[in-house]
């Protein structure tokens, strides 16, 4: 009780005189420490082995007997050869005519995107699916295993092979009778808008006015969906099979359901990658750090953007686990042997579902948080997040630095208004009231779509100058600024706080951008001196503080790629393109929080952007 | 002139939000939210006990409706005569409350101020600075009280989602005012219906007398006893007339609900055995869910106890300033609550300023505040991990509530201390050691 009734600031503890003296060396210090312990966690001998935490999926107990390949192959000549007369849609008849023949209960389902923007275009489309009936239960559970349609000429590469070995799995599976759970084969069009649709109707998701989709109701379903395979199968031919697992807005499946395929890829000598890399092998450290640093960073960029890597990102939204797998088509230049053909993959295929089938209920270890540095080791969260807290930390010890400063004035001067953190709120809800209406601006242009095809101004155009004059007017607004000294301070003391807080609130939902921005927010946040004397310092503070801009941050990160994709361009073309492209992927985030619920967009303009304010109001 | 624009001006930016949000496509979310709307107190019940009513079945049967007769035929009236005005009526309900909140602290700190100048009195100048409640300040503060109810977010939630704890808080505040006004009548009346509705105010009839009391006493001879000696007779007939109301209420409810007592057991059955364990922000739903059965009936009394004991010792303590024990036992309500919301923290945030003299003598202001910040935050994104995306489970959002809980406890002591602190220096004067820094203060047994 000591800290609720002890009076004496002289006993109050060593550690609040350490905050108080040694705070900036303690920032430093914990900032340092974060980096350095991430960086020790991805090395071999602190990062865990992956392991099955639920024992009920049994992978690679039984022997896996698939053995249609050369039916699959049939399928995918006779295939290719149909869709070459349906231009880029699903040649439905042919596919609906496999399925029946093989026996299965075929459904089709149409939807329509409305295009919220400009002509509010409409898109139709129509999904293909096939539900095989358990022989063992009643349909209660589901399993979901799909594949965009993608035609022979798609730039992403045809899945037409993919749809081959889906109809030969479904023919293979017909004829077990150890299923328990029903499995449902669907071929969704337009890609992800097909399978949002497809889902949205299956979990009977109501449609109100501002639903971007318009869907039927599906004719046949099946119980709750346990699990869900993505296939994207560009070739017969293959190199190796690539493991997506990031969904929507950063969120991952459970790691068990990553394992198994890794696991049981192994078995049927396919090589797993997960970014481009497998589990690696070698006896000296340096290399073997350098490689999971590879892993783990294009993991974590991935997830850090938010988009979902395959269509297995739109099914966790529904609490389905789901990966994609993609199979990598093998170059003819390719050196090795080593070559999975349909056989292989249908055996890896099996062997999931088998496993998928043996769950007695859903997968519920807490394995949803975690950071993968190669196929087979993993970062939990109960040790990255001590680095992420090492990062966020020097913010809170600045603040409370701050704050315990400002109490200790008081005892010298007399209590001015000007002190007290309350009057900061004002000036910290303006902040977020200007960004809730930046992010409701969408709406806004949805709504006066008409005038903008009347004097024909792209939404894209409208979107990015009004973000950027906003941004701007509010930049030189003087009302919200910090006065006196003493004021400033509290500012900052709040403006830390928040910061702290918005990101270990983000860490739960997407911790590779919550690690991207404290990296970059907290050493500038905690280092930013208000009013200081001299004129170029205070500007060069301006210059970072832009820099950490939600706005400059998506620029440079765009113009990163540019130079990273053709370093050879000059400087001006790279930044010409930037700029379309920023344009682009503004207008981008903004259709897919419409369609899919992604909340990038969201969290930059009501959340990052009023924050940002708040340090840019502090200089 | 220029307060009364002030006060104006933000009562209607309050209505104006508050009707902006009940009239849009949220309005739906935000009143399914767990941490507003309770079994207790949701409206959507409301509207399903008024609809079993009117087809002739008993509400009580079910599991659906667990308020008191005279509230249901209230909803009902209002359903069936002014449907189209409902949301108006919460809102205006609201901004009477935030009125008569505001009102009420500017009495009870007139009150108090006056009180106090005999004992400031005896003080030098800069003693007397210190400890002061200013009388030029009382204004503002109650400013600030109505300012908060009508634009703190938790009680635009509250109102946004029509939970019926709207009308709870309404009359609190009523009772308040009436209370501080020296109505006696009135404010039985008022706590007789509070705690009809929802019992666990039933504890503030002690506040309520002792506030009853001391305004009897005229203000010339009050500070000459040194110990207040209360009237037997006048703390009988207060006790009395809210008894009377009480029992009057109920036997008036067993007609309403014709000639049966199964609203007793629905209702305040309903609070006291706890069988909803719906999340909230409470401690009893998932303290519950994780116990075996047969510690059931032990820990349900011990919980229960809990809630009605610490008034003993809190009214002896504080005895001799009712309306900071009214205060504090609406925090208590709040904490031990079987279905709390957030509409009991929105009452007791409000009236917080109205005790900014203790803000000085407090430890753990910032840490409090951040608590309730990060939980306020933390919660929905939870619930969002736990319900909508399978990735957490449970736990995660018991922590936030655990941590909700804890804020409130270390607001109750943290206040508390201050108080008693601040008692001490009004009686021994500020007492300094020889480096002219404050003495330390420890609590003796």
């Amino acid at each position: 009780m000591g800290i609720l009734t002890s009076d004496k600031s002289r006993k109050q503890g060593h550690i609040l005189r350490a905050l108080r003296e040694h705070c900036n060396k303690l920032c430093v210090l914990a900032f340092v420490c974060g980096i350095f312990s991430f960086a020790l966690l991805i090395h071999e001998k602190y990062c865990d082995s992956t392991y099955f935490s639920e024992n009920a999926l049994l992978p690679g107990l039984v022997n896996r007997e698939f053995k249609e390949a050369s039916f699959a192959s049939d399928l995918y000549g006779a295939l290719k050869n149909e869709s070459v007369n349906y231009n880029n849609k699903i040649p439905y008849s042919w596919i609906t005519s496999q399925f029946r023949r093989i026996g299965l209960e075929v459904y089709r389902q149409k939807f329509i995107l409305k295009y919220p923007f400009g002509k509010q275009y409409k898109y139709k489309g129509e999904n293909v699916y096939a539900i095989l009936r358990a022989p063992r239960s009643a349909s209660t559970e589901a399993i979901v295993l799909s594949t965009p349609y993608r035609g022979f000429d798609s730039i992403h590469g045809t899945t037409l092979p993919g749809i081959a070995m889906m109809i030969a799995i479904a023919k293979y599976f017909l004829s077990k009778n150890y299923w328990a759970k029903d499995i449902i084969f669907l071929i969704s069009d337009h890609e992800l808008v097909g399978m949002q649709a497809w889902l949205d109707a299956y979990h009977d998701i109501e449609k109100n006015a501002y639903s971007s989709i318009d869907y039927e109701k599906l004719e046949g379903r099946s119980g709750p969906i346990q699990g869900a395979i993505n296939l994207e199968i560009h070739s017969d031919q293959n190199s190796r099979v690539e493991l997506k697992i990031e969904g929507l807005n950063g969120q991952l499946p459970n790691l068990d359901l990553f394992n198994v395929a890794v696991e049981l890829a192994t078995r049927e000598s396919i090589t797993p990658t997960f970014h481009g890399q497998s589990h690696p092998f070698a006896a000296d450290h340096w290399e073997i750090w350098k490689e999971h640093a590879l892993t783990i960073g294009s993991m974590m960029i991935s997830q850090a953007i938010g988009l979902p890597t395959g269509a297995h990102g739109l099914f966790q939204k529904f609490a389905i686990q789901s990966l994609t797998l993609e199979a990598i088509e093998k170059r003819q230049t390719d050196s090795s042997h080593v070559s999975v053909s349909f056989l292989h993959i249908g055996r890896l295929i099996e062997g999931i579902f088998r496993s998928l089938n043996n769950l007695l209920e859903k997968f519920n270890r807490s394995y949803w948080f975690y950071l993968l540095p190669s196929t087979r080791r993993y970062i939990s969260i109960g040790y990255y997040m001590i680095s992420f807290g090492l990062l966020v930390i020097p913010s809170l010890f600045k603040a409370l630095n701050l704050y315990l400063n400002l109490n200790r004035d008081d005892e010298t001067r007399d209590a001015k208004e000007s002190f007290s953190l309350w009057n900061v709120l004002p000036s910290a809800f303006f902040c977020h009231f200007f960004g809730a209406s930046l992010a409701s601006l969408p709406f806004l242009i949805e709504k006066w779509a008409s005038y903008q095809v009347n004097y024909g101004y792209e939404t894209q155009n409208i979107l990015y100058y009004s973000l950027l004059s906003f941004s701007l007017i509010l930049m030189l607004n003087p009302f919200l600024k910090g006065q006196s000294a003493e004021q400033l301070k509290a500012y900052k003391c709040i403006a830390l706080l928040n910061l702290a807080l918005l990101f270990s609130c983000l860490s739960l939902l997407n911790i590779s951008l919550a690690m991207f921005l404290t990296l970059i927010y907290i050493p500038i946040a905690c280092s930013i001196s208000t009013q200081s004397r001299f004129f170029l310092l205070n500007l060069i503070y301006k210059l970072f503080v832009i820099l950490l801009h939600p706005l400059v941050i998506g620029y440079i990160c765009l113009l990163a790629m540019s130079i990273w994709y053709d370093p050879q361009e000059a400087a001006v073309t790279h930044a010409h393109r930037a700029f379309e492209a920023h344009k682009k992927t503004i207008l981008f985030y903004v259709e897919d929080w419409y369609i899919y619920g992604n909340w990038t967009y969201l969290f930059g303009t009501a959340f990052l952007f009023p924050l940002w304010l708040q340090l840019w109001y502090l200089l | 002139m220029s307060s009364i624009l002030r006060i104006v001006g933000c009562l209607s930016l309050g209505i104006a939000i508050r009707l902006l949000f009940l009239n849009s496509s949220y309005q739906k979310d935000i009143s399914e939210r767990v941490e507003i709307s309770t079994p207790v107190n949701s409206w959507k019940r409301g509207i399903e006990g008024t609809y079993l009513l009117k087809k002739g079945i008993s509400p009580y049967e079910g599991d659906t409706f667990h308020e008191t007769p005279i509230f249901l035929y209230f909803y009902s009236f209002l359903i069936d005569h002014c449907f189209d005005w409902i949301p108006v009526i919460f809102v205006l309900c609201d901004v009477f409350t935030a009125l008569s909140l505001g009102i009420s602290s500017f009495i009870q700190l007139s009150q108090n101020q006056k009180r106090e100048t005999v004992f400031l009195n005896k003080f030098k100048e800069s003693e007397r600075n210190e400890l002061e409640i200013k009388e030029e300040n009382t204004k503002q503060i109650a400013f600030k009280v109505m300012i908060i109810y009508a634009l703190s977010p938790y009680s635009i939630l509250t109102c946004i989602a029509k939970s019926t704890s709207v009308f709870t808080n309404l009359l609190t505040s009523l009772l308040m005012l009436t209370a501080s006004l020296n109505l006696r009548f009135l404010s039985c009346f008022l706590l007789a219906l509070i705690s009809y509705q929802t019992l666990y105010p039933i504890m503030l009839i002690v506040p309520l007398i002792m506030i009853i009391e001391r305004n009897q006493i005229p203000e010339s001879e009050e500070n000459s006893k040194p110990v207040y000696i209360y009237k037997k007779s006048s703390v009988l007939r207060t006790l009395g007339l809210f008894l009377i109301i009480l029992s009057g209420l109920i036997i008036n409810s067993y007609h309403l609900s014709s000639q049966s007592w199964n609203f007793l057991n629905s209702s305040y059955g309903f609070l006291l055995t706890v069988p909803d364990f719906t999340p909230n922000v409470g401690l009893f739903w998932y303290f519950f869910t994780e116990m075996f059965d047969h510690f059931r009936d032990f820990f349900l009394w011990t919980f229960q106890i809990n809630s009605f004991l610490y008034v003993i010792p809190l009214s002896l303590t504080l005895r001799k300033d009712p309306n900071f024990l009214f205060f504090i036992l609406l925090i208590l309500l709040s904490l031990f609550k079987p279905y709390p919301s957030i509409s009991d923290f929105a009452i007791y945030l409000a009236l917080l300023p109205q005790w900014s003299h203790l803000f000085n003598y407090m430890k753990q202001g910032l840490i409090v505040a951040c608590m309730f910040t990060s939980c306020s935050v933390l919660a929905p994104i939870m619930w969002q991990m736990w319900i909508i995306l399978g990735t957490a489970n449970s736990n995660y959002y018991f922590g936030v509530t655990l941590a909700y809980n804890t804020a409130q406890i270390l607001l109750i002591t943290d206040l508390l201390f201050a108080f008693t602190k601040r008692q001490f220096y009004l009686n021994k004067g500020i007492m300094k050691d020889k480096d002219g820094k404050p003495i330390q203060l420890e609590l003796a047994y």
